[in-house]
């Protein structure tokens, strides 16, 4: 018989998924994008509906687990990840829907352009792009250019179906002043974000408006693809979007097409693979190419040491650069955290990747980053 | 009496004068004068059927990981 009377249940929030790593849990808010690490002696408590009954729980823990279980408990009810019901009550509120779909066959577009480019943007922003329904762009420079060059690139966008665009663009002075990049990235509203890399100083030379308009300066020299696939924590990404594309699908790869500096049509730049030049491939051949597809759905529950993480379905992959080139399925290189301790150290020190530094030819970058 | 409050004013006799024209709660608005203003709206175009959106939206992951925010931090 079904309860009709309140009792004492907490269930956590649909949007408030727990996802265990080897040591220990975390409970993602899809919905705030945030997490909290948690033991795992807290998750088990739920149910497979996420439903905990308080009353049970009182009945079996002993008083010092009662104890700590509390203050556990007073930090879900402060972060808003639990809410307290009857078991009746408990039915309204299902589980999200974890099936992960886009409207494009393309979500994502890398462009890398350096002096020697001879990319036609207009073709391979108004038609390439749009015959693949690709809407979000990212254009990275090696070498330096002028204003109008970049200026001339956002006209086409701005009269295209791209709805937002990112910039990494070499910091030059003789080219472009802070505040010239400034008033222009505030004038054309598609930009998220501008990153001028091989400044002088790090810093926000402007805010970030609605999601968009940001300009960071970095330090950082970036002259090739070799410099991308950073694991870090501010590169998490804690959305329904990225978390239920993370349960079947590469974090990285999928969807994503990329041109790389030559114009060849790649999953990711950095990868050696090419599925012929957009001089004369169309990129709608490409992404329905069923051998470009594979990496697509190499997902994070195969990768080693990605698949003992707790933070695998919020974090992206790197495919292009992992600590065995032999094995696809092998972890991140660039990646630092260890989920068997759950510490972040430096990934280019470690002395289990040095082999695989080697063999990509990061010498240079590791020792230009220490 | 400035000129805002003239119009406020009339706009709130028109009201009470006509109440069949307005939602049965317009006799509640708080009526603010705004000051017109030459800045015109920048739509954003989205190229295709002169369809237009007043903003955008970012992608909801990063595109790719060229900076190592870890140096940066």
């Amino acid at each position: 018989m079904e309860e009709t009377t309140p009792t004492q249940h907490i269930k956590l929030h649909s949007n408030c998924i727990p996802v265990k790593g080897a040591m220990r849990s975390v409970i993602c808010d899809l919905q705030r994008n945030l997490y909290i690490p948690v033991p795992h002696s807290l998750i088990d408590l739920f149910d497979e509906d996420s439903l905990l009954n308080l009353e049970l729980l009182e009945t079996t823990l002993d008083t010092a687990s009662l104890q700590i279980f509390s203050e556990y408990l007073h930090l879900l009810e402060r972060q808003e990840f639990v809410f307290h019901c009857n078991k009746l009550e408990a039915k309204n509120f299902p589980t999200i829907n974890t099936e992960w779909d886009f409207p494009s066959q393309a979500t994502n577009c890398v462009i890398d352009i350096n002096q020697g480019s001879e990319h036609d943007y207009t073709d391979l922003i108004q038609n390439e792009l749009d015959s693949v329904n690709c809407h979000y762009v990212q254009l990275r420079s090696f070498d330096a250019f002028s204003l109008s060059f970049w200026d001339d690139i956002i006209k086409i966008i701005n009269g295209s179906p791209i709805r937002s665009v990112d910039f990494i663009i070499m910091d030059v002075s003789a080219c472009f002043s802070h505040k010239e990049i400034s008033e222009w990235v505030y004038s054309n509203r598609k930009i998220r974000c501008v990153t001028l890399h091989s400044s002088s100083e790090n810093k926000i030379v402007r805010q970030q408006n609605l999601g968009f308009s940001l300009v960071l300066s970095v330090k950082e020299k970036i002259n090739s693809p070799i410099s991308c696939g950073n694991i870090h924590p501010s590169y998490f990404s804690i959305n329904v979007e990225s978390f239920t594309e993370s349960l079947a699908h590469n974090t990285c790869l999928n969807r994503k097409i990329a041109i790389d500096t030559e114009g060849n049509i790649k999953n990711c730049p950095s990868m050696a693979k090419s599925y012929g030049n957009i001089r004369d491939t169309k990129l709608i051949d490409v992404v329905n190419n069923a051998d470009f597809q594979k990496v697509w759905h190499i997902k994070k529950d195969e990768i080693t040491k990605c698949k003992d993480c707790e933070f695998r379905h919020i974090c992206t992959d790197c495919r292009a650069y992992i600590e065995n080139p032999e094995d696809q399925y092998s972890a991140p290189l660039k990646c630092g955290y260890n989920p068997y301790t759950c510490q972040w150290e430096e990934w280019s020190t470690n002395p289990l990747k040095q082999q695989a530094i080697e063999y990509y030819g990061m010498q240079a970058l590791v020792k230009d980053e220490k | 009496m400035n000129e805002k409050e003239i119009i406020k004013s009339e706009l709130k006799q028109l009201i009470e004068r006509n109440p069949e024209s307005f939602p049965f709660i317009a006799q509640y608005w708080e009526i603010k004068i705004k000051d017109k203003t030459t800045l015109e709206h920048k739509w954003l175009e989205l190229g295709k059927y002169n369809s237009k959106q007043s903003n955008s939206n970012p992608f909801y992951k990063p595109i790719s990981r060229m900076i190592d925010l870890s140096k940066i931090n």
